[in-house]
């Protein structure tokens, strides 16, 4: 699940068997508004990853609510693909899972070549340096 | 030309330890990925570090050297009553001072790692083993500085060494690796939750005086036994022994925190590693 670089040298005969790059498919996301309450919630899904138990991240818990729901996209090969809203209606939330910074809590994404996400400038810069 | 299968990613909800074998695969995959990133970041933050200070790499040695400066007066005074020391108390005490400190920056690596990073861990996918072992190559820097600095000390005192003085990177390594096995067994709830980070100075604190640093083995049935039982003491004592007399007092539990410690820093890091992605959900 590591987004390293492979070497892409298929001919256009292959690309044409699987033109979707990017697939994604039913994807929610939920937060929670309160931060003490978000840490606890932390804490109980990791519990869940390490135990290998289901961490039931189709339901809200008090507190919660859905920052996606159901997002359903296809990317294809050579496409554009422009995401619009408001401050806060989860576009960040968005790529930062397309990227693997996040777990989904529904669906699935399917990410065929490697992803370069630039999701904000001046990452990793030492401002005492730059 | 040759056909190389395009790579293939697939993210879902589900723990990824129900796939142990993948996991370990990308774990041992990472951890060579991440040398080279870890190593830019290592020269980075040192030369950060350095840049906007006038006494440079004395900081280093500053507070050992405070401490065991303390220590000694106290002991010279009579406020404390230490009783006998293999070697002159001023450089035993820095030495047990450094070792310690080893073990201290070990131990919150992972924390300072995650905190001194969050904004490259919330924008940038990278294998995550890179800020860990940023940290413990600054440790190992820092560690350079300051033997540098007792062994200064051990010329001055005129304090013999023993010939075992080349085994005793192992003890200190292993120190290094208890120490990291506990952070990163703690990377959830000292990010999480900062009542965790608060108690574990005051814990810290209290450790340092269960652990023989400033002192030799105490002969109170009652601290012998608490004493015995800090895991930190076989390391400590027996890296300590390694540099001076060469004769070792705990082989047995040395042995033993070695294999546990190396037990929970795999443990630990299959934790960190799978509480990453919960972590950058709530630090971002």
């Amino acid at each position: 699940m590591t987004s390293r670089a492979t070497e892409n040298h298929s001919t256009s005969s292959q690309i044409k068997d699987d033109d979707t790059i990017i697939s994604i498919q039913d994807v929610s996301k939920k937060f929670c508004r309160s931060l003490k309450q978000a840490y606890v919630y932390g804490l109980k899904d990791i519990a869940a990853e390490v135990f290998g138990t289901s961490r039931r991240s189709h339901a809200l818990r008090k507190g919660e609510f859905w920052a996606l729901k159901n997002v359903s996209i296809d990317v294809s090969r050579g496409e554009s693909l422009g995401l619009i809203g408001v401050n806060g209606s989860g576009k960040t939330t968005l790529l930062r899972i397309i990227s693997g910074l996040i777990k989904p809590d529904t669906g699935s994404i399917r990410i065929r070549g490697r992803v370069a996400a630039l999701i904000a400038l001046g990452a990793g810069f030492n401002s005492l340096l730059s | 030309m040759n056909k190389v299968p395009i790579q293939e990613t697939l993210y879902t909800p589900k723990s990824r330890i129900l796939n142990p074998l993948r996991l370990f695969r990308e774990m041992y995959g990472d951890l060579f990925a991440s040398r080279e990133l870890a190593w830019r970041l290592l020269v980075r933050n040192i030369r950060g570090q350095y840049r906007r200070s006038f006494l440079g790499i004395t900081w280093a040695i500053v507070p050992p050297a405070l401490t065991a400066a303390g220590l000694t007066f106290a002991n010279n005074t009579g406020v404390l009553n230490i009783g006998e020391t293999d070697i002159h108390y001023p450089a035993y005490v820095m030495l047990g001072t450094v070792l310690w400190q080893n073990f201290l920056e070990a131990l919150n690596c992972p924390q300072i790692a995650i905190n001194t990073s969050r904004p490259l861990l919330a924008q940038v996918k990278f294998p995550h083993e890179a800020i860990i072992l940023t940290q413990l190559g600054q440790i190992l820097f820092n560690l350079t500085i300051k033997l540098a600095f007792v062994i200064v000390l051990f010329i001055l005192f005129r304090v013999s060494v023993s010939w075992t003085i080349i085994l005793s990177p192992i003890a200190i390594i292993n120190l290094i690796i208890l120490g990291t096995a506990i952070g990163l067994l703690l990377v959830p709830a000292t990010n999480l939750i900062q009542d965790v980070s608060r108690a574990m100075e005051v814990i810290t604190l209290a450790w340092f005086f269960l652990t023989p640093v400033a002192y030799p083995t105490p002969d109170n049935p009652i601290l012998n036994f608490i004493v015995k039982l800090n895991p930190v003491t076989p390391l400590l004592v027996t890296a300590r022994e390694l540099i001076t007399t060469g004769v070792l007092s705990q082989p047995f539990s040395f042995t033993l925190v070695s294999l546990i410690a190396l037990i929970g820093l795999i443990l630990g890091w299959l934790i960190y590693r799978l509480a990453m992605p919960y972590l950058i959900e709530r630090i971002s």
